[in-house]
């Protein structure tokens, strides 16, 4: 993602315009994505408030819009627009008419109440493609509820497989990721759209549901309930079809996630374990051998990696050919060599911030005196030490004056 | 600090030009470019909290 590479190059969208009249991160995830490649995108917001993502999540500063709001509506422009009034719905139609794309996630019927559904929007722009985010899709009996990823995590069955056996299931890492998801459904369908509008010169509408989303992700869940009736459960670390494919600690108190997801890589990590004989088609070698005896083979895998620290067992399993990582909090992310090499963080200096200042105030700080403080420095952006330590850095700031 | 976008594309990848904009940070210049409206129509429906 360097600059001097786009120069040479044009952006692969952008000869395309988007009006993002949706809030939140579903749809507008879309317009991200076709930001980031070129596409005008314009974030149409409601006057005075904007979108409410603003002020979702944690605030850069004190009643500064949030991080989720800068990474997420990057490269965008803000124009408002009150869709609700007469006049703000002629101005829609009048951009709408020099535009290739629209994205919504309003309830079902809410842009026909306004007058601006597809069969209007469409009279004013025949190539016009909408993609249309809601909860539960664009008919059916549920379509009018209200929808958020939670909800459609639980709907589409993934929320009811995370967890121990018999516990209250627990969330799935994220309560975001089916607006993500659909996001990304979102641009795959308007990818297809716009290739398909290249022949015929139509566009069309794309109607992704949040749920859909998720259930399109589920593997084999439905075509093996259908045949057998088999109703998957909560595992755990642990999943169907495959041992040991789960998470093991480690001599020094971490986690690591290892897949063996074949009989192959069963006998490599035997292999890699000293115990090759767990692997001979009359003891372990076959998964349904192993799915018997679950228990045991976890046991004789979680006795290897408690015996090593994880980066020493993550070598093993890497020098053996299976697969295996360390389970990584932010910091461990950020820390990490392969993140840096692969440029996976993006540093941006956005002069509404005065980043800058801050930086050389943190950095004249006594490096002896406050050591949790350098070490904080040190692991994470000022940013986030500027939020979570609002009272230290003050502190800080006074001391770096005076000095 | 934000994650890179995605996906990584050869010849021509992703460019981050700005986070996430000021609210209305283009409401003039796109309505005077698109529609082209007045300065005085823009004022005019800002006043009128339509923009």
């Amino acid at each position: 993602m360097t600059a001097e590479k786009s120069k040479n190059n044009k952006a692969p969208l952008d000869k395309l315009r988007v009006l993002d009249i949706a809030t939140f991160i579903a749809a507008p995830f879309c317009g991200v994505i076709l930001a980031d490649f070129g596409a005008e995108v314009l974030k149409i917001e409601k006057p005075g408030e904007g979108d409410p993502l603003r002020k979702f999540g944690t605030p850069v500063e004190p009643e500064q819009d949030t991080f989720v709001w800068l990474t997420e509506a990057r490269n965008k422009k803000s124009v408002t627009l009150d869709l609700r009034t007469p006049k703000g719905v002629e101005l829609f139609k009048g951009l709408v008419s020099q535009s290739d794309i629209v994205l919504e996630n309003f309830r079902p019927g809410t842009l026909e109440k306004w007058g601006i559904g597809y069969d209007v929007l469409s009279q004013i722009n025949p190539g016009l493609i909408m993609l249309r985010v809601s909860g539960y899709g664009q008919d059916g009996p549920y379509s009018s509820r209200p929808g958020f990823a939670r909800a459609a995590h639980a709907f589409a069955g993934l929320a009811y497989l995370c967890g121990e056996p018999g516990q209250m299931p627990v969330m799935p890492g994220s309560t975001s990721l089916a607006d993500y998801v659909s996001g990304m459904w979102g641009t795959i369908g308007i990818m297809m759209a716009l290739e398909s509008r290249r022949h015929s010169g139509k566009g069309q509408v794309v109607d992704i549901a949040l749920y859909e989303s998720v259930f399109r992700l589920m593997d084999e869940m439905l075509p093996v309930y259908e045949r057998t009736g088999f109703v998957r459960e909560r595992m755990g670390a642990e999943t169907v079809n495959a041992v040991p494919h789960s998470h093991y600690q480690t001599r020094d108190q971490k986690y690591v996630a290892l897949a063996c997801s074949s009989d192959k890589m069963f006998e490599r990590m035997c292999h890699i374990m000293g115990c090759p004989e767990n692997a001979m088609p009359d003891t372990y070698g076959k998964v349904s051998a192993r799915e018997e005896n679950r228990p045991l083979i976890n046991k004789i895998v979680q006795d290897w990696f408690i015996t090593l620290d994880a980066s020493d067992a993550i070598t093993n399993c890497q020098q053996g050919g299976v697969p295996c990582a360390a389970l990584f909090s932010i910091e461990d992310i950020y820390n990490d060599p392969h993140y840096q090499a692969r440029g996976n963080f993006e540093v941006f200096n956005d002069p509404r911030f005065n980043a800058e200042m801050q930086v050389t105030l943190l950095q004249n700080a006594n490096k002896e005196a406050f050591p949790a403080l350098h070490y904080l420095v040190l692991r994470t952006s000022t940013m986030t030490l500027i939020i979570r330590h609002e009272e230290t850095l003050r502190f800080l700031m006074t001391h770096a004056l005076t000095q | 600090m934000v994650p890179t976008a995605l996906p990584r594309l050869s010849d021509t990848p992703a460019v981050l030009k700005n986070l996430g904009p000021a609210l209305g940070d283009a409401t003039d210049s796109v309505y005077k470019s698109l529609l082209n409206l007045t300065d005085a129509e823009v004022q005019k429906l800002k006043q009128e909290r339509v923009i």
